[in-house]
């Protein structure tokens, strides 16, 4: 499904600086993401409706990543807070963190999101929904066999998602993200979604 | 050696690094999510010596373990590995970076938060340690 599904163009505006910064890659076909159910610690759940009125970014990872994770979800942070001052307030994206990992993150997925910033949300579930979840937004991941202490590594995806109203995924996003640059890809992005839609 | 020797080598070596070694580090640690059961430090490490040195391990009393950890970026996937030993040639300076290497530091014994700070002890091949405090602190941008 991967490379036929995406028919990528990439956004890179004028500078190749500014390309060699913001690795943002925009769609050519939006690609609608399927019905799917993962819930916050707390049992809110989070479902493809949760995507229909809002632009959502989504980040695979697990709480135990020492390194990777929580520096995506930092710079995400700067990143929104950038991308706050030139969109609509309603069009800040919304931040969830999906921990592919449940067995260790269940009860915590959300506190852990929040750490980085109160607005961002963290969720997990059952397998399959996961799947799902990350199959439709083209991310993988895979959970490495434990040592002999039980301790085990997660690989995923770095790229992050981002899902327009309606629930179509529309970008993606590769680290790092420089906050400005991000901003202003999020902001395009939002722009031609508006044409597209007019 | 007179006392006049020792005063002019302590003031040459100021700062406990009156030792046969001239190696010298500096350490922060992204202030951890709370329950997060594993977090990294990262180490700049300067070898001012004339010879290569090779880092081989990290231990701190702070946490269960620790390990020389690299991220790695292989066709969109971030991946881990631990390293066993890092080279650090004459003059060179190492530096761990986020989303490269790191030390990764598992099941911390208690809550670390900003401000603390954390004693993390370095071993070389030579068998040679050296100790260096990572401060606890929030990352900036990019950190």
């Amino acid at each position: 499904m991967r490379g036929a599904l995406f028919a990528i163009t990439l956004w890179a505006a004028s500078a190749s600086a500014v390309f060699a910064q913001v690795q943002g890659v925009e769609l050519e076909a939006p690609e609608p993401m399927p019905a799917f159910e993962l819930t916050t610690t707390d049992g809110e759940v989070f479902s493809r409706e949760n995507l229909n009125d809002q632009w959502t970014i989504i980040m695979f990872g697990f709480n135990s990543c020492p390194d990777v994770c929580p520096f995506t979800l930092s710079n995400l942070e700067y990143a929104i807070s950038e991308t706050a001052l030139r969109v609509r307030p309603e069009n800040v994206p919304k931040v969830v963190f999906v921990s592919v990992d449940p067995d260790r993150d269940a009860d915590s997925v959300s506190e852990y999101a929040q750490f980085f910033h109160p607005d961002f949300r963290g969720v997990t579930g059952a397998r399959d929904q996961i799947d799902t979840l990350v199959e439709a937004t083209d991310s993988f991941y895979r959970l490495l066999p434990p040592d002999r202490d039980g301790n085990y590594d997660v690989q995923h995806s770095s790229a992050v998602s981002v899902i327009g109203p309606g629930g179509n995924l529309r970008a993606k996003l590769q680290p790092p993200f420089d906050p400005g640059l991000t901003a202003e890809f999020l902001a395009r992005l939002q722009i031609s979604y508006r044409k597209e839609i007019q | 050696m007179t006392l006049k020797t020792l005063l002019f080598a302590a003031m040459l070596f100021p700062l406990g690094a009156f030792a046969d070694s001239q190696l010298s580090a500096e350490a922060w640690i992204p202030t951890p999510p709370p329950m997060a059961m594993s977090h990294a430090a990262y180490v700049t490490l300067h070898n001012t010596e004339a010879v290569p040195r090779v880092l081989i391990g990290v231990s701190s009393d702070t946490y269960a373990m620790s390990h020389l950890h690299e991220t790695k970026e292989v066709s969109g996937m971030s991946t881990m590995s631990m390293l066993h030993q890092i080279e650090i040639p004459a003059g060179e300076t190492l530096t761990m970076q986020p989303g490269g290497l790191h030390i990764m530091l598992m099941s911390p014994k208690q809550p670390v938060a900003e401000g603390d700070s954390v004693m993390l002890t370095l071993s070389f091949a030579n068998g040679e340690t050296l100790t260096v405090d990572a401060m606890v602190k929030a990352r900036d941008y990019g950190s």
